[in-house]
């Protein structure tokens, strides 16, 4: 029991020894990015991988997740004879909810990982070590650009999946359904407000961006200069952004209505 | 910073300094010892090669001299001034500029091709202009004998030979008074392996460099060297290589001469094993 009790101290003892430390990182970050240059090459390239190599996988998602919500959401709504509301309810959840949420988890285990991977790679291969022996800040050449692609790319590509959505809940309700379109559409713009659900769902997906530029460069920069280490950096960059996108999610929605 | 020494020049005056004192280093990760009391002393302008089993702690020394880590204890000393006192990067890196540093794979950028490589030191440190930049590292590849081909070849497109010439161009650029070069031998052809020698040779005369090389390789450590240092799990031997050709500890004479007197292996621990156990089995051996 005493162990028990022991093992559970160290373990919150590692965790927020390790929460401070993310937050210098973070404080690093956006001390390199306020002194120029602005690497702007790198900073270009990582959009591309991060962003336009992503879109795939997003747009089809979305697609998905939109089609089987108008789905799902049509069987229910026909019990109560209001099928006429699905443009609403699909908007709804997908604007303020599964859109970033979902994004979040997607380019987390997309493009997430891969950073932390290169930087792991580039810890194991000593790079960054010979870039400080040329008195280079690593952080400045090699987190920053990924950083900042990261935290940019995250709602552009919520909009992307929430638009792909939106059609796919149009297709299933109007087109497989039979619903009429301008009910959709009208249900759809009736229910979703600017401020409430799209800033909102915006807002998040800047937040779910910063919390996984974070994670991701955090975990390949500290991550063992060997391959299981630079592995195991990579699962851990999965879970703990994923778990830090979830748990954010719940406190922001509930927050936001107040 | 100002280019004062280009080192394509024959008879270029020695930099000034270059000089590395290890004082009573110790230096242990997570309660391993790996160092202990290492005290040894690098001259200027000369090349200075670390030999010594595997694990033995060599490419942590230049790690420490280079102020990547830090010690527990002691003083590293690069022109009298103390490394491992140093706390705030700007003054590190005024000592790091008199360092360049070879790593055992390369540490090139792998998303730059050779050109780059070479040139970033110069573009992030200097105020050159894009001539006088090119023009640099186009002295610098010919120097380590690279062809202008060769400019646009990614690290990845590259042999293990011209990953080390890239390297050691890269090292070179921004003209070090001090070299550290970790393992150039390794993993090449006896023939690669004899040409990096040779232009590590060439790099010091020319320019007066002093280097501190680890190295595994007997025949181009008794070439090359000036001065060693040969890291046994429980001493630090140093001398000329004539000193300790014929040394009283057979194990000196078998890491310098490749020749292993199978006696040494029952009486010794193996030079690789020791550093894996704990450090108070480490304490009983130390004499
Ligand atoms: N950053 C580190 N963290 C923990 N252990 C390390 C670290 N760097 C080196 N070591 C350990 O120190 C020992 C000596 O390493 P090293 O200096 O690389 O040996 P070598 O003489 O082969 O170059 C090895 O056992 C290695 O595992
Ligand atoms: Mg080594």
């Amino acid at each position: 029991m005493l162990r028990l009790i022991s093992a559970v101290g160290e373990r919150s003892a590692r965790s927020i020894e390790q929460l401070g430390d993310i937050s210098i990182f973070g404080c690093q970050i956006v001390k390199c990015f306020l002194r120029p240059p602005l690497r702007f090459r790198p900073f270009v390239k990582e959009l591309h991988k991060l962003g336009v190599l992503s879109l795939l996988i997003i747009g089809i998602s979305g697609l998905a997740v939109g089609m089987v919500l108008a789905l799902q959401g049509y069987i229910e709504l026909s019990k109560y004879g209001s099928e006429s509301s699905l443009g609403g309810f699909v908007g709804i959840v997908l604007v303020r909810e599964l859109g970033p949420v979902l994004t979040g988890l997607l380019v987390t285990g997309r493009a997430g990982s891969a950073t932390t991977a290169e930087i792991g790679t580039m810890v194991a291969s000593e790079q960054l070590d010979g870039l400080r022996m040329m008195s280079v800040n690593p952080i400045d050449v090699v987190v920053v650009p990924r950083a900042l692609a990261m935290i940019l790319v995250m709602p552009l590509l919520n909009a992307i999946f929430t638009v792909l959505g939106l059609l796919g809940g149009w297709l299933v309700g109007v087109r497989v359904m039979g619903l009429d379109s301008g009910a959709y559409i009208g249900s759809l713009t009736a229910s979703v407000g600017f401020q409430e659900d799209v800033a909102s769902g915006l807002l998040k997906s800047v937040l779910f961006g910063v919390l996984v530029a974070l994670v991701s460069t955090y975990k390949g920069f500290n991550s063992a200069p060997t391959s299981e280490g630079v592995s195991h950096s990579t699962t851990m960059c999965v879970v703990t952004a994923s778990l830090a996108i979830l748990v954010s999610n719940y406190f922001f929605t509930a927050l936001w209505g107040m | 910073m100002v280019l004062t020494h280009p080192i394509s020049v024959d008879g270029a005056p020695r930099p000034e300094g270059g000089h590395v004192v290890l004082e009573g280093v110790r230096m242990e990760f997570s309660d391993r010892v790996i160092l202990r009391d290492l005290d040894c002393d690098f001259p200027a302008g000369k090349i200075s090669i670390i030999c010594g089993g595997s694990g033995s702690g060599k490419s942590t020394t230049l790690r420490l001299i280079g102020g990547l880590i830090r010690p527990q204890q002691g003083h590293i000393r690069v022109d009298g001034i103390d490394v491992a006192a140093l706390r705030r990067t700007s003054e590190l890196e005024k000592v790091r500029q008199k360092l360049g540093m070879l790593f055992q794979k390369g540490a090139l950028l792998d998303s730059t091709n050779v050109f780059d490589n070479v040139a970033f030191p110069l573009r992030e440190r200097t105020k050159l202009d894009g001539d006088e930049i090119s023009a640099r590292v186009r002295e610098c590849l010919l120097e380590v004998g690279l062809k202008p081909a060769d400019e646009r070849l990614l690290p990845s497109e590259l042999s293990g030979g011209m990953v080390k010439r890239v390297a050691l161009a890269r090292a070179i650029v921004t003209e070090p008074v001090i070299l550290l070069v970790d393992e150039p031998f390794s993993g090449l052809d006896p023939i690669t392996s004899r040409r990096i020698e040779l232009l590590l040779q060439k790099v010091n005369k020319r320019s007066g460099i002093t280097m501190i090389i680890v190295s595994h390789d007997p025949g181009s450590t008794m070439r090359l060297a000036d001065h060693l240092l040969v890291m046994l799990p429980d001493r630090y031997v140093q001398g000329t290589p004539d000193e300790l050709r014929n040394h009283e500890d057979p194990r000196v004479t078998s890491l310098l001469t490749h020749e292993v007197d199978d006696s040494i292996l029952e009486v010794d621990h193996m030079l690789d094993t020791v550093i894996q156990r704990g450090p108070t089995d480490l304490d009983s051996t130390w004499a």
